[in-house]
């Protein structure tokens, strides 16, 4: 592998300004550093002259003289197009398109055989929805335990480090039915433990998140994120009114999103909010329906911070040793390598900068997502035409079932039918005639 | 005269002004079919069958000082229809990527036949640029790709250039010791 050198950070521009393609400050910077640089001046030379060398080669081919006449008699043949251009007009402003490999009856059969397996899925999929929808429903029990699991842990810690465990307990709901055990799915599943609305009491959280001007070494950085779950009949004006909650903080919404479905209507919604009024906008937000869940997470960035800073610290540092060594130097090749060390410290800073500054962003204002979600609907006592209906789609779904075991008969009819009739023919030769013979002898 | 007022008299039925717009570009079309198909036999073909298809579709081009440039996108297009006529065996294994090392050429080989040598994606841009003297933009806007991709790949077209003529010098020096 070629060793990088400084100087090939310039080919690109050097190319472009033998092509007369920068702009004045890029053109007026290469040229300062081409009257510094022997090697890229030379490189500029050779590729100066292999341009002209190339050009003087391509453009040795020419037309040959005939070539104007057969041209211009073919055209006073023919019209100018009146219309859109014809389908063999090729569009040269079209991406490139590479010569293909494989011949198109290969591609028709492969998209033929992909579409029949489509199909064939399509008409086996419904006769597993009952099992999909168990699935569902077994996976949202699976989430509502792990957050009740999560949550006990949380409660276990939150005697000692109170810095980065997650906070559910301190936002747990004063009735006995904890706000984290109800239903999280909203796919028209009933839930197994659904809390009393009626208990439920919103509550100031317990935590304190950090104050403006707070200091480094006595204060804990943390970077909060909550995300809760509310179930109200009206999702759309729940939506509009967190979002003015958001922006009512200090904080601003990042997506909102809105989704009616037939089993109901869903949204959520995600922003940021300054840090100190996020215990304020949760209860705030609270009010916007019945809580269900409520998580807040505490991600300690403390020595993060403090590294970020450290780094900074010595890259500054770094960058006055340099400036030191830079005003000793004597030769040219120094002074430009040390330059390039500085150009490169730099660099380092700026990442360092915007990755603290990123970090502060993410103690100053928390991120919070709010979910709303309908009740389920008590289903409708059944009369004659929904049971009718029912039985419909019964017979429906027994039409389809049929058709796809049919088809799939059909597909693999080579496999079944070819020992069947072999079978039959052995039967046939061997069993057929004489056991109906003895039997009549008899 | 302009390459618009010719378009406009072509377009009002002067067929002799397309005449002229031929004899302005015919070295440098057929020059470019014959670097982008590799082929002298059939250059002149391709290039007449690209400035026939400009005439009857004349019409749908929009912005008229930038007829180079389509005429050049045409025949890039008929190009790429010569290869995939010729079929998969007649196409390079080097003609679409750039990944594979610049091979060393052989001494006494010509400049025409270093420039042979080139990736299809560097006989595109040589062309455009040097046979056809399009801008950057004109190229990026004829390739389908953006300005910033057609400058990196000038450089990369001059870097491998630079590296077979330093090969074949290399070589031609090794030879005549």
């Amino acid at each position: 592998m070629l060793k990088k050198t400084p100087c090939d950070n310039w080919t690109e521009r050097l190319s472009a300004y033998l092509d007369n393609e920068l702009n004045e400050v890029e053109r007026r910077a290469v040229e300062e550093h081409l009257a510094a640089c022997d090697a890229c001046r030379a490189t500029a030379e050779l590729y100066r002259i292999d341009a002209q060398d190339a050009t003087a080669t391509l453009r040795a081919t020419a037309a040959s003289p005939a070539f104007l006449n057969r041209v211009m008699q073919e055209v006073k043949t023919m019209k100018i197009e009146e219309t859109t251009p014809a389908a063999t007009m090729p569009d040269p402003f079209v991406a490139k398109q590479k010569p293909s490999s494989h011949k198109p009856n290969k591609w028709a059969w492969g998209l033929s055989i992909g579409v029949l397996g489509i199909v064939a899925i399509s008409m086996i999929m419904p006769m597993f929805s009952k099992a999909r929808e168990k699935s569902v429903f077994t996976s949202a029990r699976n989430e509502q335990r792990q957050r009740e699991m999560a949550q006990e842990m949380a409660k276990a810690e939150s005697g000692g480090n109170a810095a980065d465990a997650s906070r559910g307990d301190s936002l747990a709901p004063a009735s006995p039915a904890p706000a984290t055990t109800s239903k999280s799915a909203v796919g028209g599943m009933q839930a197994e433990d659904k809390p009393a609305q009626d208990t439920y009491v919103a509550t100031t959280p317990t935590i304190k998140p950090p104050t403006s001007g707070y200091g480094l070494t006595d204060k804990i950085q943390i970077a909060y994120t909550a995300n809760l779950s509310l179930e109200t009949e009206h999702v759309a004006s729940a939506v509009e009114k967190a979002e003015m909650l958001f922006n009512d903080n200090g904080g601003f919404v990042l997506s909102s999103n809105l989704n009616r479905a037939d089993y109901g209507t869903t949204a959520s919604v995600t922003g940021r909010v300054t840090a100190d009024k996020l215990a304020t906008f949760l209860v705030e937000l609270d009010k916007l329906g019945v809580p269900k869940t409520r998580t807040i997470t505490g991600d300690d960035v403390t020595i993060a911070q403090i590294e970020q800073l450290e780094k900074l610290n010595q890259l500054g540092q770094a960058q006055t040793r340099l400036g030191d060594i830079a005003d000793n130097a004597k030769k040219t090749g120094d002074e430009l390598n040390i330059e390039n060390q500085r150009r490169q410290l730099e660099r380092e800073e700026l990442a360092a900068k915007i990755e603290e500054l990123r970090t502060k962003m993410r103690v100053t204002l928390a991120t919070v997502t709010v979910s709303f979600f309908t009740p389920d609907k008590p289903e409708p006592p059944a009369t004659i035409g929904t049971t009718a209906m029912t039985a419909l789609h019964g017979l429906q779904s027994f039409a389809i079932g049929l058709g796809a075991i049919l088809l799939v008969l059909l597909i693999w009819s080579p496999v079944w039918l070819l020992p069947l009739l072999l079978i039959w023919w052995l039967w046939k030769k061997y069993n057929w005639k004489d056991i109906p013979v003895g039997k009549e002898k008899e | 005269m302009e390459d618009v007022t010719l378009i406009e008299a072509t377009l009002a039925g002067d067929v002799e002004a397309f005449g002229k717009l031929v004899a302005r570009y015919q070295h440098s079309l057929v020059a470019s079919a014959r670097h982008l198909s590799r082929n002298a036999e059939d250059a002149e073909d391709l290039a007449q069958d690209a400035l026939v298809d400009a005439y009857r579709n004349l019409r749908t081009l929009k912005d008229y000082t930038k007829f180079r440039a389509w005429l050049f996108g045409i025949l890039r297009h008929k190009c790429l229809n010569y290869f995939k006529r010729l079929g998969p065996e007649h196409v390079r294994l080097d003609d679409y990527s750039d990944s594979l090392a610049a091979p060393t050429p052989d001494v006494g080989v010509d400049v025409a036949e270093l420039l042979d040598g080139l990736p299809l994606v560097y006989r595109e841009i040589l062309a455009a640029r040097y046979l056809q003297e399009l801008s950057y933009a004109e190229i990026a806007e004829t390739l389908g790709e953006t300005e910033t991709n057609v400058r990196v790949r000038c450089c990369r077209a001059r870097e491998r250039l630079r590296a077979l003529f330093a090969a074949r010098s290399q070589a031609e020096g090794g030879a005549s010791c």
